[in-house]
């Protein structure tokens, strides 16, 4: 019997849709912005997303300040902010836009603190009597699926970690005109990640406000993945015309990209994600990422860590809808929920000719990299943050060796 | 899934739920940094000790500076004037409010006015009027049902010019809802059944309703299921702790659920009803969403039907045939009723007619119907109801929820 | 910082030429049919005297301000915020927004069911005035249009649907 005790905060809203580029600056006003500040990253230069950032703020009297793409010749990351910190001081801007997906978004949390707290931030670190304060509005606008950090409330810069409740965006907009388009493999990498995190507070919390979320994210997931990327016969083919139906797709899988991180700031130990990124970094195989890696996690974390709970039987629900879930015997239901898991995986496999791996064995890690890898979960602390405990390392190196 | 073509969703409340949430009271009022709060709430939530328990959990960490229960019935502009004041003579630096609607309503006013530091209340009506962070606000919702602990809105009433001033903002938000199962351990049977059934017109509206979307879905399902499950039993014993605190979360999520895909019709004419009549929200939520659904029927089969597995549970969902099933929640929604009716002994009235005040008197005479009528033709939730109401139809799904017969759905005018 | 630009976004001409000329338009029907049509008589009636209303874009947009005025005639006035008191304001979130409701791509409960309008003022003043525009855009538009920009099309009389059809129409075209 689960007891409900628990808390939950998601500071973001998410407006999502046709026209929803137009929202924007009518809510950035209701929070007292005048001077917009706008980040972005090549991809969303190449989706020409000014484009229609600009007619959306025509007519509503607020100035745009809008920066290049950061260039990765042009200096280190330091740089970057500084530069950005002294045109937006120097200039008087109030709020901040980040445009895509990934770095740009730290990018824009980590000026959000420098100018709301102050550059010092960087050398003292993030005191308690910040918790308080509030920061600058801060609107993310994705323009691909992201890896769900973005709408998140940590920010990475210069291999620094800040976590502030304030730092995650206010505003996530997602606009179909805004999608850019990408590879097969990131649009995988960005929806098996949310999967992930959807998936396992699905399971693991026990939080009525936290499933809701969830389990919105899965049946988004479930419903667009499939014809995002059957839209085209070829795998290899190139993302060719970026029609309309592409664009509504893949703004489903950044949405559902947008609500895991909005997981991701109430949980810290979502572990197929956790693993999924460590193996990414760590394995001597390239092509495996981390998002690929999680959902070969995925199915063997819930087996070892719930194993035939009710609440794995109920993950049924979202994955497969009603209809499904009320077809199947409930002794059946988690062994289902399970094997969908793995479908999806399958099915990728065989459409992508292979180039997305159902195992670790198909990523080419051989048993030999897989002992190497136990030893190192054994011996980093890297799941102190994650608060997963000795027991719970042994468990995940058996996972390990059963993926 | 239905996905609109555009939907906004968001609810920024830190979510606090537990049967010992009130001790960490301290803890999220330490944050911004507040010590010295005044603890509002109204009279009858004081006498049934409620105020002593927050009391109790909260006084070794806090320096509580007043404790204040004069919130009348229906917030009133002269008492969030009176009580702003004291909050600046007090020194106080925040406000825990414990009770329903109108505590949360006032405590929103109060915080407005000393936030902005004015008495002028008039110059934040409408929408997105307000632009920074209010002052910190805690919300300890007493009847788990209402849901405005996570609504933007706030309804204050000058009975001296004799008009409402509406509030919206995201501004208003309490910081965070202490959601706690001893609040609700001491609610009368016929009140825990009444506000249960206004959440689930909370969460069956969303369902329903023009603003429908997948999050707001999530959350209004997982309201239904935990009230289908938890009301009925906690009637007969109310003493079980984890049926309680899952039922204030069910109106807590219902609350989040219609705080961002808002409520149609049976709001709409709830609202006249309560305001003609004075007939308690609840019990008119009851009565009335059954007919709501059937009004609706024809333009929102598919909605009605979705909620069914919600409703019913899988075992049920799988044998209604595929004809069915939008009928069968209608009725899931009345067999609720009649049972409730059963377990408060006769206590949760099933029609209009029924409901009576403390000395018997039927609160809804028929004559008055027209009126509700009238002023249901006035009410902003029916924006948001699929179907177009005028007079005539008003006047018609009142005839049949004070008869308690079902709606004549061949009589509903369609387009 | 090198590349970086500094834009405050334009006016959109013909977006407000158009808002501009439907609103002149919608604002001459309804003060035709305020004249004409019983159902719309009897909503203004219930408006205390002097009340105005508007219909707007954030921030400061195209706008109409319909209002009874001293002697309760009901009057179109124009878009001038300033010279009179507005007691009730519609307001669509953008430029946009409103574009999309005046070319009846988006209806009225649509625009307002996601979100893209907020009202000010009266609740029940501002569901007679959305009451009303409803009859108008009955009056102005063919039905097929009509039926996509309001909920359920009415069951008018043939005379209602023709000879006062007729007249609203003349009143709006010369403006009395
Ligand atoms: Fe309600």
């Amino acid at each position: 019997m689960n007891t409900d005790n628990f808390t939950f905060l998601c500071r973001s809203r998410s407006l999502f849709g046709k026209n929803a580029l137009e929202h924007l600056p009518f809510e950035l006003s209701g929070m007292g912005a005048r001077k917009v500040f706008v980040l972005r990253d090549n991809a969303s230069e190449s989706s020409d997303s000014i484009r229609h950032l600009r007619p959306a703020f025509a007519d509503s009297g607020m100035t745009l300040g809008l920066c290049p793409p950061p260039d990765q010749n042009s200096g280190t990351g330091t740089d970057i902010l500084k530069d950005c910190y002294r045109t937006f001081t120097g200039k008087g801007y109030d709020s901040i836009i980040a445009l895509g997906t990934g770095p740009i978004t730290d990018l824009a949390k980590a000026l959000n603190l420098a100018v709301s707290l102050g550059p010092e931030v960087f050398k003292r670190g993030i005191q308690p009597q910040d918790q308080a304060k509030s920061l600058l509005p801060f609107a993310y606008l994705p323009t691909r699926g992201g890896s769900g950090r973005e709408s998140s409330c940590r920010a990475c810069c210069n291999a620094q970690i800040f976590e502030l409740p304030a730092l995650a965006p206010d505003i996530v907009l997602t606009d179909e005109r805004l999608m850019a388009a990408d590879t097969k493999e990131n649009i995988i990498c960005s929806a098996f990640s949310a999967l992930s995190v959807c998936c396992e507070t699905f399971v693991f919390a026990d939080n009525p406000m936290a499933k809701a979320y969830a389990s919105a994210g899965i049946s988004l997931l479930m419903e667009h993945l499939f014809p995002l990327l059957e839209t085209e016969n070829e795998w290899n083919a190139r993302p060719a015309a970026v029609g309309n139906k592409y664009r509504r797709n893949l703004a489903c899988i950044a949405h559902a990209s947008a609500i895991s991180g909005f997981l991701l700031a109430n949980s810290t130990s979502i572990i197929s994600f956790h693993l999924g990124n460590f193996i990414a970094e760590n394995a001597d195989t390239s092509g495996l990422t981390a998002g690929s890696a999680a959902a070969i996690f995925l199915p063997r974390v819930l087996e070892q860590f719930a194993g035939n709970t009710p609440a794995l039987a109920q993950l049924l629900l979202p994955l497969g809808g009603q209809d499904a879930f009320s077809a199947v015997p409930p002794v059946q239901q988690a062994a289902a929920a399970i094997h969908i898991l793995q479908n999806i995986l399958n099915r990728f496999y065989q459409i992508s000719f292979g180039a997305v791996p159902r195992s670790l064995g198909d990523a080419g890690i051989d048993k030999s990299a897989v002992a190497r890898l136990q030893e190192k979960i054994q011996q980093e602390d890297i799941w102190t943050e994650t608060g997963i405990s000795g027991a719970g390392r042994d468990k995940i190196a058996a996972v390990l060796l059963r993926s | 899934m239905y996905i609109p073509d555009y939907y906004e969703f968001g609810c920024p409340v830190n979510i606090v739920a537990g049967h010992d949430s009130l001790e960490k009271t301290a803890d999220i009022l330490a944050v911004p940094g507040s010590s010295q709060p005044m603890l509002l709430t109204d009279k009858g939530v004081r006498q049934a000790g409620l105020a002593d328990i927050v009391l109790d959990a909260v006084k070794d960490r806090l320096d509580i500076k007043c404790v204040e229960d004069g919130v009348p019935p229906d917030s009133d502009l002269k008492v969030v004037r009176q009580l702003a004041q004291l909050y600046n003579q007090k020194g106080c630096d925040s406000i825990i409010a414990v009770g329903g609607g109108s505590v949360l309503d006032t405590a929103k006013g109060i915080n407005m006015l000393v936030s902005e530091k004015t008495d002028d209340l008039m110059q934040f009506t409408g929408a997105g009027a307000l632009k920074r962070k209010l002052r910190p606000l805690i919300a300890v919702p007493t009847t788990a049902g209402t849901g405005s602990e996570v609504t933007i809105a706030a309804v204050i009433a000058d009975h001296e010019k004799n008009r409402k001033m509406i509030f919206g903002s995201h501004f208003l938000l309490p910081d965070a809802a202490l959601i706690d199962s001893r609040m609700t351990l001491t609610l009368p049977a016929h009140i825990r059944a009444a506000t249960a059934m206004d959440a689930m017109a909370h969460a069956v509206e969303a369902c329903v309703m023009l603003s429908k979307n997948p999050l707001s879905d999530a959350h209004a399902k997982e309201a239904i299921r935990r009230i289908m499950k938890h009301l009925l039993p906690l009637i007969a014993e109310p003493e079980n702790k984890e049926g309680r605190l899952s039922l204030a979360l069910a109106a807590a999520l219902a609350g989040i659920a219609f705080s961002n895909s808002l409520v149609g019709m049976v709001h709409a004419l709830g609202h006249s009803v309560g305001s003609v009549c004075h007939v308690p929200h609840g019990n008119c939520m009851a009565i009335l969403l059954s007919y709501g659904l059937e009004y609706n029927f024809h333009k929102t089969e598919e909605r009605i039907a979705d909620i069914l597995f919600s409703l019913a549970g899988p075992e049920i969902y799988a044998k209604t045939p595929k004809s069915q099933p939008a009928q069968k929640s209608i009725d899931c929604i009345r067999k609720l009723n009649r049972d409730l009716f059963q377990a408060t002994k006769g206590l949760h009235a099933t029609c209009l007619k029924d409901l009576k005040d403390r000395e018997q008197h039927p609160m809804v005479p028929k004559e008055k119907l027209p009126e509700i009528a009238q002023t249901a033709l006035g009410d902003g939730m029916v924006f948001y109801n699929p179907e177009d109401v005028d007079y005539e139809d008003w006047l018609m799904v009142l005839e049949a929820a004070w008869e308690g017969v079902p709606l004549d759905r061949t009589k509903v005018r369609k387009g | 910082m090198e590349g970086f630009i500094e834009i405050r976004p334009r006016r959109r001409f013909f977006l407000r030429l158009y808002l501009h000329i439907m609103l002149r338009v919608l604002g001459r029907a309804i003060q035709a049919a305020a004249r004409v049509d019983e159902d719309v008589k009897k909503e203004f009636n219930a408006m205390p005297e002097n009340y105005t209303f508007s219909l707007g874009a954030f921030p400061a947009g195209p706008c109409m301000i319909i209002g009874k005025d001293t002697q309760g005639i009901v009057r179109y006035m124009g878009s001038d915020m300033e010279k009179q008191p507005v007691h009730l304001k519609i307001t669509l979130k953008s430029v946009r927004h409103f574009f999309s409701l005046l070319t009846f791509t988006e209806s009225t409960p649509v625009s307002n069911a996601r979100n893209r309008m907020i009202v000010s003022g009266d609740v029940p003043y501002a569901c007679a005035a959305v009451r009303i525009m409803d009859i108008v855009q009955v009056y102005l538009l063919p039905r097929w249009m009509a039926k996509m920009a309001i909920k359920r099309y009415p069951r008018w009389t043939f005379k209602r649907h023709t000879v006062d059809r007729a007249k609203v129409l003349i009143r709006t075209l010369l403006g009395f």
